[in-house]
């Protein structure tokens, strides 16, 4: 999958803003806690899931760019069934609905992102989702969500 | 109180039954809740039936939240209420719709109890 250019200078001082809107929607949207990790942290996260998911939603408008999601399969079916509300003991979430939730995954993030920190009009293409090999996305901004690794990637376009 | 039929209109499938769970949790009464994946599919359901409110993302393929709201211009008995649920909350999206008849603009992801204090209004203007 390309992406784009990774953060620059300007776009730096504002990934604090970035780990607001992670947070905002892991809470708001899926009562879920999110917090950053480091290396090792994440490295012990990783082993316990080999089957992952990577999201990714391009914007366009005053700046460009794309933002990316990487999480275990078992994050992305635990948050469906709290974004749905489903009862323990209900079937777990199919695999249609999980794919969708791991774009709008990245949807919510990226627009919060957007609307807290530029304020402008922005028009974001459909979610694509993929299988992803592994963990391993360096440079990425790693969090542990419910105590399973979540990865984040935001990539601009020099303004 | 008689029940609110309501038109949820978002291309993505589990957007669609998040908006259907808030609105289950509202306690409001709820009558039909019909789904599209976008703007077109809203107009073809609307072109059968009434709603009391019309819950739509902006941003869909085929006919976007904007040109929906647009189509609806003409026809101002179709919904009684407009409310958009989207990702972007900047002014600039905002000023977008004015003009468009738009009651709500909420942000996703929502909160049960915004959904509750939207349908409670909706029916209090609609039953008083």
């Amino acid at each position: 999958m390309s992406c784009p250019k990774s953060l620059n200078a300007s776009m730096v001082e504002e990934s604090g803003q970035l780990d607001e809107a992670v947070a905002f929607v892991a809470e708001e949207g899926f009562f879920a806690s999110v917090e950053p990790v480091g290396q090792v942290e994440w490295e012990e996260l990783c082993s316990d899931h080999d089957t992952w998911l990577e999201s990714s939603v391009r914007f366009h408008g005053p700046l460009g760019g794309a933002l990316r999601c990487r999480l275990p399969l078992a994050l992305a079916r635990e948050l469906v069934s709290a974004f749905l509300g489903m009862e323990t003991g209900e079937l777990p979430p199919s695999d249609p609905l999980v794919q969708d939730l791991t774009g709008e995954l990245a949807n919510m993030v990226c627009g919060r992102w957007l609307t807290r920190t530029q304020g402008e009009v922005f028009d974001l293409e459909h979610p694509v989702v993929a299988t992803a090999p592994d963990g391993q996305c360096p440079g990425w901004s790693r969090y542990a969500a419910n105590g399973v690794p979540l990865a984040i990637e935001l990539a601009v376009e020099a303004r | 109180m008689k029940p609110l039929n309501c038109l949820i209109v978002d291309d993505s499938s589990v957007m669609r039954k998040m908006v259907r769970r808030t609105m289950e949790l509202s306690e409001v009464p709820l009558g039909q809740v019909h789904e599209a994946g976008n703007g077109r599919e809203a107009l073809d359901v609307l072109a059968t039936t009434t709603v009391d409110v019309l819950f739509t993302d902006i941003n869909m393929p085929v006919m976007t939240g904007p040109e929906l709201l647009r189509a609806l211009s003409d026809n101002p008995t179709a919904v009684r209420a407009r409310v958009v649920i989207s990702t972007d909350g900047s002014e600039a999206r905002r000023a977008e719709v004015v003009g468009l008849n738009v009651d709500w603009y909420l942000e996703k992801p929502l909160r049960p109890e915004v959904m509750r204090d939207v349908l409670s209004k909706v029916a209090e203007r609609i039953h008083g």
